[in-house]
């Protein structure tokens, strides 16, 4: 038979029975909708949990801690250094099978504290302890502007012995003991979400701050430090001179420390060694590697483990089999509506077969095969599937649609509530699609198969 | 010497009813010729349906020997046997089993829906001039609802004869029609044996169907009754 002629007869079926078949087709779209919105709902969920709270499919190796010392190693005044990840173990981890790129990390190895914000706040907070860190510029490129997040020495000003000889904000950057120095603008620094939101909902509504965020970070050009590098609260560095540089925050950014600033990765290293020595501005405090994809994180694992190496935060993980734990059930809810589905598809073939038994026969007395037969219906079920596919995806972007207006509309406001818990990827179209034609497809084998088998002789003579 | 177009040996048929197994056909031995008009004569039971069947290869459940246009059927595959009916093979029944969802010209058409070499306009030319030669030409859109019985049944031959099949295997093709109905579709059966030399095996209890036949073939109780086998 044709494809032409094929289309003919299922385009017929779909004109005269379309009562029966969108009886069936009904529940079929409610399979598909229930599937394509649980796991779009999955897949929205994991986005924003594995890709802005704990991404996935990078991960963030780090070496050893330092030895425990022990009561004696303190009272001797002991204890190990924290050993660093050397550079050789870094371009051997960029070798790995799966990773992307591999992007280093330098912790500022010195105290530092902090003092600013009045352009926002509207006077000066201070942080007595500054943690921070060093990144790679490519890290935040995403969510910094090009050209705000690099070492401000790349393009250093003039030559300067002091703050005063620097216009412009700019402050003369000069390490103990150099003759001169250079005006350099203040020097950029990322905070991450997280930082922002304990800000937002805890910090800020107890000291009466507004709260702050990309908008308003970047209305107010950035809020400006000074940082006190070398010195802090609880003590000062055990070489150089503690001095004061200025900071500006100049993004919000997922790269970030958690707690603590992030500056580029050059800015740290120069510090480092002007505070720390040469091992603490050669040594990264921990590498993030970003595989081709999360199902190959597991590898990274395994290869920095042969290099010493651990996971800093293993919340991804936990995370993730959650969500896809969480995921399956839902799927599996959806499955049982496809199947029930499947079912009544059977139900309505298997009726109709019955009832065009005479039809059958008198295909097949003018030169229809059984296995034309077969196809026919089979592929009347196709047609029937893709079209109740279709519904039921249009109904679950609908309720996707209204779910997250309602969660919009009626949720409180918490940290990092997405714009949107759904995530629609092309493959999940297909995948909505394919499940519908497929389960209409065996709803509809049983009866495809007695069509095939109608004695032709006997229903013809039934009549 | 020519292949008959149908041949049977030894060929029975029972029809399995559990313990009530009736026995449809016995032992039948016929051969019917290229261009021949064969009526197949017989009361009620007597097995002329089944044996219709089984030589237009809708029943494969007989034993003995079966030979189509000098073809086994009994060996061929069921796509082949398929293939076979259609190119070949025309039906006229009883009952016209018309689709009645469909127009007319749809009916006529629709053994081209099977027809893997079809042309759709040289196809859609033929159904015309068929429905043009059974006097149908202006019903082409209408539903069989709307036509009497004897224009169905010549609905039902245009159908059959849109391959331009050699065998006609009409099953009662008169039963349900008044006289002056049916004498119009034996005149088209008359008309269609001597200028298509199709050759027409039609089974009957009508005489009248029969008076048209060049042969008439007796069956009682399932079998051929020679001594009755005459000449028209």
């Amino acid at each position: 038979m044709k494809l032409a002629a094929l289309v003919r007869l299922v385009r017929r079926d779909l004109a005269r029975a379309r009562r029966a078949l969108a009886g069936s087709a009904f529940g079929i779209a409610a399979g598909t909708a229930t599937l394509v919105f649980f796991l779009a709902l999955g897949l929205g969920v994991r986005a924003v949990l594995l890709g802005e709270v704990f991404p996935i499919d990078r991960i963030e190796l780090e070496p050893p801690k330092a030895k425990d010392p022990g009561l004696l190693g303190l009272l001797l005044g002991g204890g190990g250094e924290p050993t660093g990840i050397r550079p050789d173990d870094v371009d051997a981890l960029g070798r790995v099978p799966g990773v992307k790129r591999v992007l280093p990390k330098l912790s500022l190895a010195f105290p530092a504290s902090a003092r600013g914000g009045r352009e926002i706040l509207g006077h000066d907070v201070g942080a007595s302890e500054l943690p921070g860190d060093g990144i790679d510029p490519s890290l935040a490129a995403g969510d910094v502007k090009p050209g705000l997040f690099v070492d401000p020495m790349d393009t250093p000003g003039p030559a300067c012995a002091d703050d005063a000889a620097c216009t412009g904000g700019a402050y003369c950057e000069r390490a103990e003991g150099a003759a001169e120095g250079r005006c350099s603008a203040p020097v950029p620094a990322i905070v991450s979400r997280y930082l922002v939101e304990i800000f937002d909902k805890s910090i800020a509504p107890a000291h009466g701050f507004p709260a702050v965020g990309e908008t308003l970070l970047s209305r107010a050009q950035g809020i400006t430090f000074t940082v006190r590098l070398g010195e802090s609260l609880l003590g000062r560095a055990k070489q150089g001179s503690p001095r004061t540089i200025r900071a500006r925050i100049v993004g919000i950014s997922g790269s970030a420390t958690d707690l603590g600033l992030t500056f580029p990765l050059g800015v740290v290293r120069r510090w480092n060694r002007e505070f720390g020595g040469e091992r603490a501005a050669e040594r990264y405090s921990s590498a993030v590697v970003e595989a081709r994809s999360g199902a190959e994180v597991a590898d990274v694992i395994d290869a920095g483990a042969r290099m010493g190496l651990s996971p800093k935060d293993t919340r991804a993980r936990d995370v993730s089999v959650l969500v896809s734990g969480v995921m399956a059930l839902l799927s599996l809810v959806a499955g049982v509506v496809l199947v029930v589905s499947a079912s009544s598809i059977t139900q309505t073939f298997r009726a109709l077969v019955l009832e065009r038994r005479s039809e059958i026969a008198l295909y097949r007395a003018v030169g229809a095969t059984a296995g034309e037969i077969g196809a026919w219906t089979v592929s009347l079920a196709a047609v029937v599937g893709f079209f109740a596919g279709a519904l039921g995806l249009l109904v679950a972007r609908i309720l996707a649609f209204f779910a997250d207006w309602a969660a919009a509309e009626k949720l409180p406001d918490f940290p990092f509530k997405p714009d949107t818990f759904f995530a629609f990827p092309w493959w999940l179209w297909l995948l909505g699609m394919g499940f519908s034609v497929l389960f209409s497809v065996l709803g509809a084998i049983g009866p495809a198969r007695a069509a095939a088998k109608v004695d032709p002789a006997r229903a013809l003579a039934g009549s | 010497m020519s292949v008959p177009a149908i041949r049977t040996r030894g060929l029975s048929r029972v029809h399995d009813g559990g313990r009530d197994a009736r026995r449809a056909l016995v032992d039948v031995e016929i051969a019917i010729e290229e261009g021949e008009f064969v009526c197949v004569l017989g009361p009620s039971g007597s097995g002329k349906s089944t044996l219709l069947a089984v030589i237009g290869g809708l029943d494969r459940g007989y034993q003995g020997q079966v030979e189509l246009f000098g073809e086994d059927i009994g060996r061929v595959s069921d796509a082949a046997l398929a293939r076979l009916r259609g190119e070949r093979i025309g039906f006229v029944f009883q009952h016209f089993h018309l689709l009645h969802h469909l127009t007319v010209i749809e009916n006529v058409t629709t053994p081209a829906l099977f027809d893997p070499r079809g042309d759709e306009e040289a196809c859609l030319a033929r159904a015309k001039h068929l429905l043009d030669r059974v006097g149908l030409a202006d019903r082409a859109g209408d539903t069989p609802a709307e036509l009497s019985g004897g224009q169905r049944q010549r609905v039902a031959i245009a159908r059959a004869l849109l391959r331009k099949p050699k065998l006609l295997l009409c099953d009662e093709p008169t039963g349900n029609l008044d006289a002056d109905t049916g004498a119009r579709i034996i005149e088209l059966f008359e008309e269609l044996h001597r200028e298509e030399r199709l050759t027409i095996v039609a089974v009957t209890h009508e005489e009248r169907l029969a008076r048209a036949a060049t042969r008439i073939l007796r069956l009682h109780d399932g079998r051929v009754d020679a001594s009755k086998e005459e000449p028209a």
